[in-house]
């Protein structure tokens, strides 16, 4: 397990040695308070529902612009092969990167305290709902993240696995959502409504955490990493 | 080779298929067996324990009809969520008795008279669209549905109520027997189940048995009813006044609508009236008032016949109480706008409850209300000279009990059968019965009064239906109540921010937005800034060593 400690210290840092992550960072944070603190005075209420709401359109870009580069520079690099011939097992790479990765959303949402310390200084916001949004954020930015660490690792191309990153993301987030589910199949419906990685984030975003959506992120979470080891390893074969 | 790798191939696929039947297998018994947190500080999402256990107690499967249209307005689409979350709350406790269908009216000509048959309206919702206001048709009505019986929630406007609602409603569907509302006629009450309380008995109807009461026999209100409703109660004789207390010693629930004038037909001129139940009420921590409120401005226009001319005058006889002036917490008022109350007394709560009986207050007049007593002068076109200047205390003008309440006719003798108002003939006085003992203190109930007995007279209500609803709920809270009294409501959310100036604003949007990525974008140069110096000093080194 040393060796995965070894690998999310290298690619955390590596985040920071480039300009990339302090553009995404203040992207974000800029972006997400702007867009919340519009119609934030006007609703006039201290609660961060706004902001909860709008974030998973942000993550939606900002995870893929994140993973884009996580295996298609290496690809491309060839820095991939020296990598594999490490003495170091697949899925240990795949979950040092990915906990890397997972270790700088936490710390982007971190960042974002302002906003949270913004309703509390203006009013008296209630703290449950905004811990568990961001639980609920976290979850629903490691999903993604899991999703596109492994269309990163289809390509060499980083455009286009943002591209594929973004449409893919796209379709699971939304594909539970109502407006899909209006015009599904009824037979579909509740299928779809448990595939649709958005609607297992409504409740957390209110404050109610509840174990069936956990599961269902922790399992996306898991089929995505697997489904990148095994990416990994047909590699190999070729 | 080839071969080789279109194995491996199949068996990559073969255990990427197995892994994700694994997780689809996890995550079905996570369905199953499940919990929420709920992180609310007041505890939003969280049943409470009354539901849960009729949930539990359910034997046989019942079908919740959710009629709500599917193009809503934005505005409407957390309270669409809600009212699934809250059914979905529903579903784990019932153990699969439960079974929630959402249909759109509107999709299905069958449907949309189905819909209209039971009761639930089509709705004008406000919607901007393109940047202009329009207004849509939609359903937001909830039916409950069990065998051949069905609830309905007409409308579902927030989900304030909707817990103790929908509960209501499941537990009225699988009532058996039919409750019973007993009305008191006779000894000097006027109006009758055929006039005057023909809409109020046709309310009532939907949902209960009514069964009307004349004391004059001398017979106790009959045990089956679980609440007497007692309407413009005039000087009621020590006898009913006893029966009425013994029904309430019995368990039953008393709804009061009490008047506090007797109106002349034909006269702007009206006179006290005394209902005869005061010093009973007073004991049980209720006063009526023997006055008649005013308000300037809360008040329902009212029109009026001078010779051939009809006119339309604000009225400050006639109380129409406004949303802030009604209890929030109290499932029988708070849901309703546009109650009326005409020519209302004030009901008021004791200050400090009879031990054993919790007091709330249900409606208030506004602040600008003032009291009048002794002879009425009720024209609208008097000048209101007695009215205050400055806003005072809001009048109370209804108020539930709820507890243990003391017997009025504890170690007193049971009162003779009055004389026969009617024909003054002979007085026909009764002995007391031997065979019937004083019950001298309740089980836990309820008794509700009401400030005007003419507000839910056919008169008003063919003007002011919210009346009949107040009617409904109150019947409803009085029969049901010891099964729903853990539902709270769920208080609307609010929480203002502080109020700010425009500039104060901007500085806090400024601050909020660019003040961290600031910091983030002066961290960055500060390391950066420091690996190339780092990098120089590192060449510098190795330059000097060659």
């Amino acid at each position: 397990m040393s060796n995965v400690g070894t690998i999310i210290r290298k690619e955390f840092r590596s985040y920071f040695d480039s300009p990339v992550a302090y553009i995404y960072i203040t992207f974000f944070l800029v972006l997400s308070s702007w867009l919340f603190l519009r119609g934030f005075f006007l609703v006039n209420q201290a609660n961060m529902r706004g902001w909860f709401g709008i974030l998973p359109w942000l993550l939606l870009f900002f995870i893929p612009a994140v993973t884009m580069r996580l295996w298609a520079e290496e690809k491309k690099l060839g820095t991939i092969e020296l990598l594999m011939t490490l003495p170091v097992r697949d899925h240990e790479v795949v979950l040092g990167k990915y906990l890397a990765s997972l270790l700088f959303l936490a710390l982007t949402l971190l960042l974002s305290f302002s906003v949270p310390a913004l309703t509390a200084v203006l009013g008296s916001p209630d703290p449950g709902p905004i811990w568990g949004g961001y639980v609920g954020a976290l979850l629903l930015g490691a999903s993604f993240l899991a999703v596109g660490l492994f269309v990163s690792g289809l390509t060499e191309n980083q455009i286009i696995a943002f591209i594929i990153g973004v449409t893919l993301i796209f379709l699971l987030f939304v594909v539970g959502e109502e407006f899909v589910l209006y015009n599904a199949p009824r037979s579909l419906v509740s299928i779809l409504k448990f595939i649709g990685m958005g609607a297992h984030y409504e409740s957390v975003g209110r404050g109610v955490i509840d174990s069936r959506d956990v599961v269902y992120y922790v399992s996306v979470i898991a089929f995505f990493l697997y489904l990148n080891v095994r990416a990994l390893e047909s590699r190999k074969w070729k | 080779m080839t071969a080789k790798r279109s194995t491996r191939g199949t068996n990559s696929l073969l255990l990427v298929a197995i892994v994700l039947a694994a997780l689809v297998a996890v995550n079905l018994i996570s369905q199953r067996r499940f919990f929420r947190i709920d992180l609310t500080e007041d505890r939003r999402y969280t049943l409470s324990s009354s539901t849960k256990k009729i949930l539990k107690d359910l034997d046989d499967v019942v079908t919740v009809k959710v009629y709500f249209s599917r193009e809503l307005p934005t505005y409407l689409m957390t309270l669409n969520q809600e009212v699934r979350d809250m059914l979905a709350e529903y579903g784990t406790y019932s153990g699969g008795n439960l079974l929630v269908e959402w249909e759109d009216p509107a999709e299905n000509p069958e449907t949309e008279s189905r819909v209209r048959f039971l009761g639930i309206p089509q709705v004008q919702l406000q919607i901007i669209e393109k940047d202009q206001m329009q207004a849509v048709n939609a359903y937001l009505g909830v039916a409950v549905l069990y065998e051949d019986r069905s609830e309905t929630i007409p409308v579902v406007e927030s989900v304030e109520n909707l817990e103790y609602d929908l509960t209501a409603a499941i537990l009225k569907v699988f009532r058996d027997e039919e409750e019973t509302v007993a009305v008191l006629q006779g000894d000097g009450v006027e109006p009758t189940l055929e006039e005057g309380l023909a809409n109020a008995r046709q309310a009532l109807a939907e949902r209960y048995r009514v069964l009307p009461y004349d004391p004059a026999g001398g017979e106790p209100v009959p045990a089956e009813a679980g609440a007497l409703l007692v309407v413009q109660p005039d000087a009621l004789s020590d006898r009913t006044l006893f029966e009425i207390d013994q029904f309430v010693m019995a368990g039953g629930s008393l709804l009061l609508f009490y008047d506090p004038i007797r109106l002349t037909a034909g006269s702007i001129r009206a006179t006290p009236r005394l209902s005869g139940m005061e010093e009973m009420l007073a004991r049980w921590g209720v006063r009526l008032g023997e006055n008649v409120v005013l308000d300037p401005r809360d008040n329902q226009h009212a029109a009026f016949n001078q010779g051939y001319l009809t006119f339309t005058l604000p009225y400050p006889f006639w109380l129409n109480v406004r949303g802030e002036n009604v209890n929030p917490a109290n499932p029988i008022v708070n849901q309703l706008g546009g109650i009326v109350l005409p020519w209302a007394g004030t009901v008021a709560a004791a200050e400090t409850p009879p031990e054993g009986i919790a007091l709330d207050t249900l409606l208030w007049s506004s602040s600008y209300a003032w009291t009048r007593a002794g002879e009425y002068d009720l024209n609208p076109q008097q000048r209101f000279a007695d009215a205050p200047r400055e806003p005072g205390a809001r009048l109370p003008l209804a108020v539930a009990a709820t507890g243990v309440f003391p017997g009025f006719f504890a170690g007193k003798e049971i009162p003779p059968l009055p004389a026969d108002r009617e024909d003054g003939s002979d007085p026909t006085i009764a002995p007391p019965p031997q065979d019937r003992s004083i019950i001298e203190s309740s089980d836990t109930t309820r008794v509700v009064v009401f400030g005007s007995g003419n507000m839910i007279l056919d008169d008003m209500t063919n003007q002011f239906r919210a009346n009949l609803v107040l009617l409904q709920n109150a019947v409803d809270w009085l029969s049901f109540g010891d099964e729903l009294i853990a539902i709270r409501s769920r208080g609307v959310s609010d929480r203002p921010l502080r109020e700010m100036s425009e500039r104060g604003k901007t500085i806090a949007r400024f601050l909020t937005t660019f003040g961290v990525p600031i910091l983030v974008v002066l961290f960055g140069l500060a390391r950066w800034i420091r690996r190339r110096n780092l990098r120089a000093e590192a060449l510098a080194a190795m330059e000097a060593s060659e």
